[in-house]
């Protein structure tokens, strides 16, 4: 085979081997894909078969809330005599109610009006519970009064708190609107508990090297919470968030039952169990309806508040 | 010895006293002790801050409020503006809310009457005038007084309400403690067994789906079906409502609430065993050839059963204070239905509610306590540390 070599083209070596020029970019490129945290929980997310129904049902719930009231028939919403008390069929598929309104259009209509104050609500108490949790877990010298402030409302069950304080609003304020004053009631101590959490992961995170190092070398306190532990907590915030939501949705519903939330002629979840209920041996479909719709929330937000947390778990990475 | 001679010589009085001393000393610095005893102070210190913001709050309701304004008018027609004042003012002064001449209490002040009449030390509160109002007829002797439930006909002491009420709302929260914990217990360990396996998929699915019945809905129908006297539940005879005479008629909101409250603590149970199944001891104890039962039951659970321990008090008194539900629904004349009786009238019953704010506040702070006691003697290992 070495005949076969012409001697002219191995007379100059070089042209042999091409010199490759050095290419920075190049050269830092990985070829593994790079780690993101957030790609990582989405795929672990995904697998979850508590996730996937989670998601179904969020889906169909959504669809639910924008589509069935632009199919609502004319004054599918207003009392009419004529029609009160009919039992689930064809035409009414939830039925109606005492005062003649189609259950079906009135459970989604007040599904999204539960769900528009549970979202305010809890997003009101997850925003101030992670400010005041970060300072209080970040400027150890707020811990005694915390504390002590942390004990004064835990203490208290939650639902007589929130009882009085909309009994109180109602009497003392009348002209607040009663979605205000539900608002009010439910955020005044809902965030106390996020608070406290978010203190005990502050405390825990403050003390990895990372944010030692950035201490001394003086970064400002406001720049060490929003860049190096807010983030390290989004994953917490999002699954406390979720796991509140439910948690708000039946408060709601209890203090219409008791008579402190929204009024009767308002169309929420709450409200209408509350109208419902005092039929229920004779006319249960008035108390199924909401009933049913409400336990497809819990039960939607539960898992996918389960699956959330799993997935978002860091030790479950890498 | 040297416990009876000191020195060569015998003990004398001065020794004796100063051992004495010595052992009170010993208890003082006793880290647990002066443990309890700051936590003592900082809740009766919490309670009355409470107490404050409450009393505080409840003035923020008009005056309006506490006294019907149909009789107002009436008396205005018939004794003029300035007798229906005088009238009105007479009201506002059995609530708390002005002077006897008339002018208007401050804040502070109905704060510190209020005080007042719940310190536990002896006293005299006029609660009976003449027709006129201008002397005492009666006065309250007592160490505690939280004034008069006007929701409750016959205006009875609230004292004496408490007492009285108390104790069918402790005789079915002992029960359901009880019964929650003798269900969920094994619920728990047999989930954690096999983490993963079949009986932990059903109980995962039992345990979501519970989570998701709203309890008043679920209440509701239990109530209606178990009160049936035929049917599936026709052998009890159980009845849709509580009647004191008839002790099968506890059994339905029993059962109810156990039912709702097993996920709960099941979970937990299975969390704190599943987390200790990785340990040396466990390990140690299979390569011994235990059973797997036995390893569960008599070593993973006493364990895991620490922290849940910590809670048995607050679940306790938890049943208590939130069975607002089950005395509404099952009429049961407990302390539950008090605030809602309390709040949903059409005048408030300003004096049943802060009282009941007080109880359940200081019931809790009770409970957080004895849950940190019971937390010692549960685990040897843990000590609480008075700094």
């Amino acid at each position: 085979m070495a005949k076969d070599i012409q001697p002219e083209a191995i007379q100059n070596e070089n042209d042999l081997f091409v010199r490759v020029p050095i290419n920075e970019t190049e050269s830092e490129h990985l070829a593994a894909e790079p780690y993101s945290y957030w790609k990582s929980v989405f795929r672990v997310f995904i697998k979850k078969p508590s996730a996937i129904i989670a998601i179904v049902c969020m889906f169909l719930m959504i669809v639910g809330i924008i589509v069935v009231p632009i199919c609502a028939y004319e004054g599918a919403y207003e009392s009419n005599i004529a029609i009160a008390n009919l039992a689930p069929s064809g035409e009414h598929f939830f039925g109606t109610d005492l005062a003649g309104r189609d259950l079906f259009f009135c459970c989604f209509k007040g599904l999204s009006k539960s769900l528009f104050l549970a979202f305010i609500t809890s997003i009101i108490n997850v925003i101030i519970g992670t400010v005041v949790g970060l300072a209080w877990g970040y400027f150890r010298k707020l811990d005694p009064i915390m504390i002590e402030i942390y004990n004064l409302f835990s203490n208290i069950p939650s639902l007589l708190l929130y009882m009085l304080l909309s009994f109180v609003f109602t009497n003392a304020f009348p002209s607040m609107t009663p979605e205000l004053r539900l608002i009010f009631a439910l955020c005044s101590i809902g965030w106390i508990g996020v608070a406290l959490f978010i203190r005990n992961q502050t405390i825990i995170i403050t003390n990895r090297d990372y944010n030692v190092a950035s201490i001394t070398l003086g970064t400002p306190a406001r720049r060490i919470m929003m860049k190096n532990l807010l983030p390290y907590l989004l994953a917490v915030i999002i699954t406390e968030l979720s796991l509140m939501l439910p948690g708000m949705i039946s408060s709601e519903v209890t203090m219409s039952f008791f008579g402190v939330g929204l009024p009767v002629e308002t169309i929420s979840i709450g409200a209408i169990l509350d109208a419902g209920y005092r039929y229920f041996t004779s006319k249960p479909w008035q108390l199924l309806a909401p009933a049913g719709t409400l336990a497809f929330i819990i039960f939607t937000f539960y898992l996918l508040g389960l699956a959330l947390s799993d997935a978002l778990d860091p030790k479950k990475h890498r | 010895m040297d416990e009876v001679i000191k020195n060569g010589n015998r003990i004398t009085f001065k020794d004796k006293v100063l051992r004495v001393f010595k052992s009170i000393s010993k208890a003082i610095h006793n880290p647990t002790f002066v443990y309890i005893l700051r936590r003592i102070v900082s809740s009766l210190f919490t309670l009355f801050l409470l107490t404050a913001i409450v009393t505080a709050l409840m003035r923020f309701l008009p005056d309006i409020k506490f006294y019907p304004i149909k009789d107002y008018n009436m008396l205005r027609g018939k004794l003029g503006p300035e007798g229906a004042d005088r009238w009105r003012d007479l009201q506002l002064y059995l609530v708390g809310r002005r002077h006897r001449d008339g002018s208007q209490v401050s804040v502070l002040e109905s704060i510190l009457t209020y005080f007042y009449w719940i310190l536990p030390i002896p006293k005299a509160v006029p609660i009976k005038w003449n027709t006129s109002y201008t002397q005492v007829k009666e006065y309250y002797q007592a160490f505690c007084y939280f004034g008069q439930a006007k929701s409750i006909s016959g205006t009875p002491y609230i004292t004496d309400l408490f007492v009285e009420k108390m104790g069918i709302s402790f005789k079915i929260s002992i029960w359901t403690t009880v019964l929650c914990y003798v269900f969920a217990i094994p619920l728990g360990v047999f989930m954690a067994k096999k983490p993963g396996g079949w009986f932990d998929k059903i109980g995962n699915v039992f345990i979501v789906l519970n989570y998701a019945i709203p309890a008043l809905v679920f209440y509701l129908l239990m109530c209606s079906w178990m009160g049936k006297s035929d049917g599936f539940w026709g052998w009890g005879q159980f009845g849709s409502f509580y009647v004191k005479e008839k002790w099968q008629s506890i059994i339905p909101p029993i059962f109810c609430v156990v039912f709702l409250s097993i996920p709960g603590v099941a979970i937990w149970i299975r969390r704190f065993m599943v987390d200790e199944l990785s340990s040396d001891y466990v390990k140690f104890a299979r390569a011994k050839g235990l059973s797997e039962n036995r390893i569960m039951f008599t070593h993973v659970l006493r364990n895991a059963c620490v922290p849940l321990v910590r809670n048995l008090p607050a679940t306790f008194i938890g049943a208590i204070v939130g069975s607002y539900y089950i005395e509404y629904i099952w009429s049961i004349p407990g302390t539950g239905r008090l605030l809602t009786g309390a709040l949903s009238g059409s005048t408030p019953d300003i004096q049943l509610v802060q009282s009941l704010t007080f109880l359940y506040a200081a019931l809790s702070m009770i409970s957080f306590l004895l849950g940190d006691i019971v937390t010692v003697f549960a685990d040897p290992r843990i000590k609480i540390l008075s700094d």
